[in-house]
């Protein structure tokens, strides 16, 4: 376990400094290069890219509709409700939506319901309304609706 | 990688971002926003653009992953494995621009996607730059500490402190202005110290003279001093 632990640290670590390596790689090359090293990271710089950049927006969409359904008095969104999480409803929302991406069903609901469990925060509330509400179904309840919210 | 890759990044991060900082979430819809609402530009502009949106992806990478870390032993380690200066910029400045509010952001954009901003003083960065290298210092260059911070560099000798350098020509049409607003900007941002090194192009070997100073003085400059150097 300690060694499962120390492995996992090292890992983040090395993850944190190849980005710095990665930004200071980029100072270097804007520094010695100029304006060209926008070439070396993108080919097609003198494209159209900027007149575009706002096409095909539909995350705002979709958390928005999805933040507006966990606000509303479904029945499932109530039951969300009654519990404390250590997140948001805005983040809740974006983690909805991340889940909605998966594949199967089952995948989404799992997806939901890991979820749920890791971010159960410890307060007396939870105490008292966790053990009427099975997780599961709750998290099949809201994967259901949101998909016909959002007509997946 | 094509530009549209630039945005999803950007877009992806802004998701990571929502559930690990908030700050860096709304800078980088911010930012987003700010590329959305601007139809065209010249293709210097779009070369400036693309490069600052690289340099923020890659600084904002950094911060998820320095915010990965368990614990705040283990971020304290990360920080200090990096030299001086990278620890001055990930563990002070960076993260004060992410919770403040920077009244130079929307300035700055719209110069900078006009094309008004351009690193003409670049090449003689570069020669400092490598010059400090050289001598076994370390330089941070952002655009974000250049436009909003007034600091062209911020230098370290060796293990030694950094300190954040503004280097003008006095040839410059703004040399005047620039040093008027900068001592105000470097204590805005809460920036105990700074060197302002102003300097005659025509004169003899001016990168050594520069380097030499901002060498001499990273360590030195007590708190609370905003020196101006003339060379």
């Amino acid at each position: 376990m300690i060694q499962e632990v120390s492995t996992d640290c090292q890992q983040r670590l090395e993850q944190f400094f190849r980005a710095v390596e990665a930004a200071q790689q980029l100072q270097d090359n804007i520094l010695n290069h100029g304006l060209l090293a926008a070439d070396f990271y993108c080919e097609d710089v003198d494209s159209n890219w900027l007149e575009v950049w706002d096409d095909e927006e539909q995350e705002p969409t979709i958390i928005a509709s999805l933040t507006k359904f966990l606000s509303s008095n479904d029945v499932a969104v109530i039951q969300l409700r009654e519990l404390s999480f250590d997140k948001s409803l805005k983040d809740i929302a974006l983690e909805l939506e991340k889940c909605l991406s998966l594949p199967m069903e089952e995948d989404k609901i799992f997806a939901v319901k890991t979820f749920l469990v890791d971010h159960l925060s410890c307060s007396t509330n939870n105490h008292k309304f966790s053990h009427k509400i099975n997780l599961l179904e709750l998290a099949e309840n809201l994967v259901k609706k949101a998909i016909a919210i959002l007509g997946k | 990688m094509q530009a549209k890759e630039i945005k999803d990044r950007l877009k992806l991060l802004v998701r990571e971002a929502s559930l690990v900082d908030s700050d860096l979430a709304k800078r980088l819809e911010q930012i987003n926003r700010w590329v959305k609402n601007v139809k065209s530009g010249s293709l210097t502009a779009k070369k400036l653009v693309i490069l600052f949106l690289l340099q923020i992806i890659e600084d904002a990478e950094v911060w998820l992953r320095f915010k990965s870390l368990s614990s705040q032993e283990e971020q304290q380690a990360a920080l200090n494995a990096l030299n001086p200066a990278l620890r001055y910029w990930y563990g002070d400045l960076f993260p004060k621009w992410l919770r403040g509010v920077d009244p130079k952001f929307y300035i700055w954009k719209q110069k900078m996607m006009a094309g008004e901003f351009i690193q003409e003083d670049e090449n003689l960065l570069k020669l400092i730059t490598n010059n400090i290298k050289n001598r076994g210092g370390y330089v941070v260059r952002r655009y974000i500490v250049d436009l909003s911070m007034t600091t062209d560099i911020i230098v370290s000798k060796g293990n030694e402190k950094p300190l954040c350098i503004q280097i003008t020509s006095l040839a410059d049409e703004y040399y005047q202005h620039k040093f008027d607003n900068w001592e105000n900007v470097l204590r805005f941002w809460e920036i105990e110290r700074g060197l302002f090194v102003s300097f005659d192009p025509s004169s003899h070997d001016f990168v050594n003279k520069i380097v030499n100073v901002a060498l001499y003085n990273s360590d030195r400059l007590k708190i609370g001093t905003y020196l101006k150097f003339d060379l």
